[in-house]
Order: C-alpha cells, then sequence, then structure tokens
C-alpha cells in the first residue's frame, strides 16, 4: 500500500498504517534494488512489455523488500509446527 | 415521516413500516433510487443503478404483503452491494478497468437469499479496486474514482467497501452487503459513521463474489444499527452447496452482562481525539459490562504473515490478469505493477506464514478467551483526506497495534459503531472482536452502546 509498500505488507482494505509506516522505514534503509532483484523485475516484461524503466524500478524495490520478510515469518517456528489446513474455523 | 426520515431509518424500522402497510416497498424504493441518482456519484459511492429490477422485485415484495405472505424481517427493504458481488441485471465490474463489462447471469448466494427473504437490491456499489489486493495508496484507486464520505467530501469514504459505506451513511440504500479480508468492512464503517459487522469465516457463503485471498474473504452487513447487522447476517448466513467454506454454524446466545476486555496499547499512537472518543466510549461500556483493562495483543509479524499470504492468494486469483499484461489498465500507479511484485513473493515464506498464522490463531483465541469481547479505536485516525498518499497521511499517529489484520488472520468475527466526531467533523468508531461464531455477542454489546449514544442516528449535511 503505497509508492514505497511491499506486496509482503499489502493488504485489501485499509490494512494498518502500521505497515506503511513500517514499509517507509524498510525502504529508506535500503533503496537501492539488488541485481538479482533488477533481474527478476526484468522478466515481468515478459507478461507486459510496456512496462516502463520507472515500473520495473519500483519492482525491483519490492522484490528486494519482499524476500526480506523470511526470517520474519519463520522466526519461532518449530520443526512440529503444522501449517494452517484447509482453514476450518472451530468452535 | 418525510422521505427524508425514511431513507434514514434503520433497515428494522424499514421492514415494520412495510409490513404496517404504512409505506408500500415501492414507494421506499423510489425515495432510494432518487437519492441514488441525485447523491451516488457526489460521493463516489455507486457503480450501477438497477431501476428495472429493483422496481420488479419491489412490486412483488408488495403484492406478497397485500397477500400476508411477508418473508422475512428484511421483505421490501431496499438495499445495495459491494459491485464484487454478481447478480443479474448489471455489470458486475469487481471496481476495475478491465472488468468494466463483465456480466453474470446469476445472483451470488448472497442476493439469492437476500431476493429470497423479499428485499429489493437497488445498487451496484463502489469499491476500490479488485478490493484493493494490488497495494493502492490513494483514494482514487476505483473505477468510478475517489470514494467520498458523506460527512466531509474532502475524505476518503474508506476501502475497499467504499460504496456500500457511504450509500448508508447517505441515506442511499436500505443497507449494504459489503466485504472484508482485512479491514474492507471496518475501515469504511469508521470513516463512514456506519454500523459494520464482519463475520466469522465461513458463516456466510462466498459464492458469486470475486476472490481475492480465499482464506480471509468474508461478505457481511453495514448499516445505520447495530441491530441490523444483526438481522441481515441470519438472513445471508449458512451453508452453501457451492461454497465448501461456508458452514450453518449456531448463533449462540449473548451474555447479559458482557466481559470486555480493552486491548493494550490501543490507544497508543493514536490520534488524540480519537482516543478522546474511545475513551468517553468505554465510560458507556462500563455501564452495562464488565471491563478489564489492559489485555496483551500477542507480539508476531502480522503485516508480513497478511501480507505474504495476500500476495500468493491474489496473484494466484487474478493470474490470467497479471499475465495477459491487462493489470496495465487499473487505476492506481501501484495496482499497475502490484500483481508483478506479488509474483515475487516465494514459496517458502507463504509456508511458513501459513505455520504462522496457525499460531497466531490459537494466541488471538486463547487473547479472547477470559472475555465475551475486546474493544480497540476502530482506526488509529479518522478518515485519510483525498488526494494525498496514504503512506504520507497521519504518518504521526501509526497506532501500536493492529487488532484488525490478527483478528481476520485468526477468521474471527469484528464490528465497528460510531462512537462520536473529530477533526473536520469525520466520525470515528469503536471496534469490538469476539471469538468465532460469537458475532450474536457483538451485536448485544453494539446495540446496547447504541441504547445509549445517538451517534448512529445523526446524518450528514448531503448539500456540502
Amino acid at each position: 500500500m503505497g509508492s514505497t509498500r511491499k506486496a509482503f505488507l499489502t493488504a485489501a482494505g485499509i490494512a494498518a498504517t502500521t505497515t506503511v509506516a513500517k514499509a517507509e522505514t524498510i525502504a529508506k534503509a535500503d533503496p537501492a534494488p539488488s541485481p538479482a532483484a533488477i533481474e527478476f523485475a526484468n522478466r515481468m516484461r515478459r507478461f507486459d512489455p510496456s512496462l516502463t524503466p520507472q515500473q520495473l524500478h519500483d519492482i525491483a524495490k519490492s522484490n528486494d523488500d519482499t524476500w526480506k520478510v523470511g526470517p520474519k515469518v519463520h522466526k519461532g517456528l518449530e520443526n512440529g509446527d503444522p501449517m494452517s489446513p484447509a482453514f476450518e474455523i472451530g468452535e | 415521516m418525510t422521505h427524508e426520515d425514511l431513507a434514514f431509518s434503520d433497515a428494522t424500522t424499514l421492514g415494520k413500516l412495510i409490513a404496517a402497510k404504512k409505506i408500500s416497498s415501492l414507494e421506499l424504493t423510489n425515495i432510494y433510487l432518487d437519492r441514488l441518482e441525485r447523491y451516488g456519484a457526489k460521493f463516489g459511492a455507486v457503480v450501477t443503478i438497477l431501476h428495472d429490477r429493483a422496481r420488479a422485485e419491489a412490486q412483488a415484495a408488495d403484492q406478497a404483503v397485500a397477500h400476508g405472505n411477508r418473508s422475512s424481517a428484511l421483505h421490501g427493504v431496499p438495499y445495495g452491494v459491494k459491485d464484487l458481488l454478481a447478480a443479474i441485471g448489471g455489470p458486475t465490474t469487481w471496481g476495475a478497468a478491465p472488468y468494466r463489462n463483465q456480466i453474470f447471469d446469476y445472483d451470488s448466494t448472497v442476493v439469492a437469499r437476500l431476493r429470497a427473504a423479499g428485499a429489493v437490491l437497488l445498487a451496484k456499489l463502489s469499491m476500490v479496486e479488485l478490493a484493493g489486493g494490488f497495494g493502492y495508496d490513494q483514494a482514487d484507486a476505483s473505477l468510478t474514482g475517489p470514494g467520498r464520505t458523506p460527512w466531509n467530501r474532502a475524505y476518503w469514504s474508506g476501502g475497499s467497501s467504499s460504496g456500500p459505506g457511504a450509500a448508508v451513511a447517505a441515506g442511499l440504500v436500505g443497507f449494504a452487503i459489503g466485504s472484508e479480508t482485512n479491514g474492507s468492512i471496518m475501515n469504511p464503517s469508521n470513516n463512514c459513521g456506519v454500523s459494520g459487522l464482519r463475520p466469522t469465516f465461513g458463516r456466510v457463503s462466498r459464492y458469486g463474489a470475486m476472490a481475492l485471498m480465499w482464506t480471509s474473504d468474508k461478505l457481511g452487513p453495514m448499516a445505520r444499527s447495530a441491530r441490523d447487522t444483526g438481522l441481515i447476517l441470519r438472513t445471508i448466513a449458512g451453508a452453501d452447496p457451492h461454497d465448501a467454506s461456508a458452514k450453518s454454524a449456531p448463533f449462540r446466545t449473548a451474555s447479559a452482562r458482557p466481559r470486555i476486555g480493552i486491548i493494550a496499547k490501543s490507544m497508543d499512537k493514536a490520534q488524540p481525539s480519537v482516543v478522546a472518543n474511545f475513551k468517553r466510549s468505554l465510560d458507556i461500556l462500563r455501564d452495562f459490562a464488565d471491563i478489564t483493562e489492559d489485555v496483551p495483543h500477542p507480539e508476531f509479524p502480522y503485516g508480513e504473515v497478511f501480507g505474504t499470504l495476500l500476495s500468493g492468494e491474489c496473484a494466484s486469483a487474478f493470474r490470467d490478469l497479471i499475465d495477459s499484461g491487462r493489470s496495465k489498465m487499473l487505476h492506481s500507479p501501484d495496482d499497475k505493477i502490484g500483481g508483478h511484485e506479488q509474483y515475487a513473493t516465494l514459496a517458502v515464506d507463504f509456508v511458513d506464514s501459513m505455520r504462522q498464522r496457525a499460531k497466531i490463531d490459537k494466541a488471538i483465541r486463547r487473547m479472547i478467551a477470559p472475555f465475551d469481547a475486546l474493544v480497540h479505536p476502530t482506526q488509529p485516525t479518522v478518515a485519510y483526506p483525498v488526494g494525498p498518499r496514504f503512506s504520507k497521511t497521519y504518518t504521526q499517529w501509526p497506532g501500536a497495534v493492529d487488532p484488525v489484520t490478527s483478528a481476520n488472520l485468526a477468521g474471527i468475527p469484528a464490528m465497528s459503531v460510531p462512537n462520536g466526531f473529530a477533526e473536520h467533523g469525520l466520525p470515528t468508531g469503536l471496534g469490538i472482536i469476539a471469538n468465532a461464531w460469537r458475532e450474536p455477542q457483538l451485536v448485544a454489546i453494539g446495540s446496547a452502546y447504541q441504547s445509549r449514544t445517538s451517534f448512529h442516528t445523526r446524518r450528514p449535511t448531503l448539500q456540502q
């Protein structure tokens, strides 16, 4: 959500201004996309050859932020922890 | 009653007036159709007005009343739906240019159930394009332009159920159906000063609704009173052979004197006016509930978990749109590339997020277990202004906790009821969360609160 919002922080509706603030912090900390992120962004031209250099730059920055999420979503997980199965809501 | 009084009555009252033959469904429908024509575009609230269908359903409802065949308490009451629900009679645009001419030849289950209950479908209401799945950052991210709150047109009606919020607040419909994946009922209910109920995941069938995130999409009522939301929910709830996630779960009786916990830090980093209104709400809640302060909100990477799951599911749901390059037809600059950004989501992060979600689910239920409900300010600020990027607005008030996201990850229900007014004449909301399948408790608390306050009965000046 935002010019600096990253895919991993997006949310339908207005998830929270807190997530936007986090995205701002992340973006300011590392403004330059990595070569891998740029390469992956360029692959998106396969779907839309009209993507502009600025759009590709923005996608690349988002890719880097997306790939930083791993340690946070993995933290605290143990080998026995299951996935939410079919996401049935119990009583 | 004047036409204005009728337009701003709640659905429960309208149903009684129709039953008592004090007004016909057709008369009421014509009043709302006129108001939709006059004010719908002004607040960016409407995509399509269904004149023919509405009048035909209203006439059928009146004939049934004449023969003593009233179908339900909502019989003859006109309503609108967010334009992500399929309905015969007009396009279903999902709020997005690539789907501008999309037509379905069937009614979604929610619309079909309301039709069976005798309610009258007036209009398809506006929404953020694709319900915000691609990461918009401005109020104009919609096929129909920015949604504007009827309390002050310079400010956003909220998203992604923008039209349902504005149309209910402006008295353009008797009630509305919105949807929420993460905040899309709660936020516009807050911004428009209406009563919104996000049901438990699985309470309401999504058949015929746009899919954004299968494991979090919910449909729910937005109305002018908490009691309305309970009535509407019971009409649309239940198992559906077309949606395996939908269940016929019981509606449990609400506690007479509820135990309510205040989520710790929910007033931190919130706009002072929002905090002041919330504190006044707590004083009213103490009148009929036992209050416990500082209930800890467990710490998890909610934003990252939700965002990762949304990215994976949303990109899958809209894969055809992204792969065809047609996502560039979306309005918001962020949405034009959002799908391409979501393709970078790693499978391992998606799986880890699902595993975190299982832990979050347990932790949130443990947090709520000693209580009948938890409360928090619905949003840390009043509505965003139309124009500037959200990420550049109210940056000093980001909120310290995010109970909207945590509760959505756990699939549990919530309600927002208006609890006052603040900067620029904008409304604020009281957020209430209950454990799974306990919507009656939310309705009871919201109704008890509204029996002691009048915020939900106030009317915006539409001539601004």
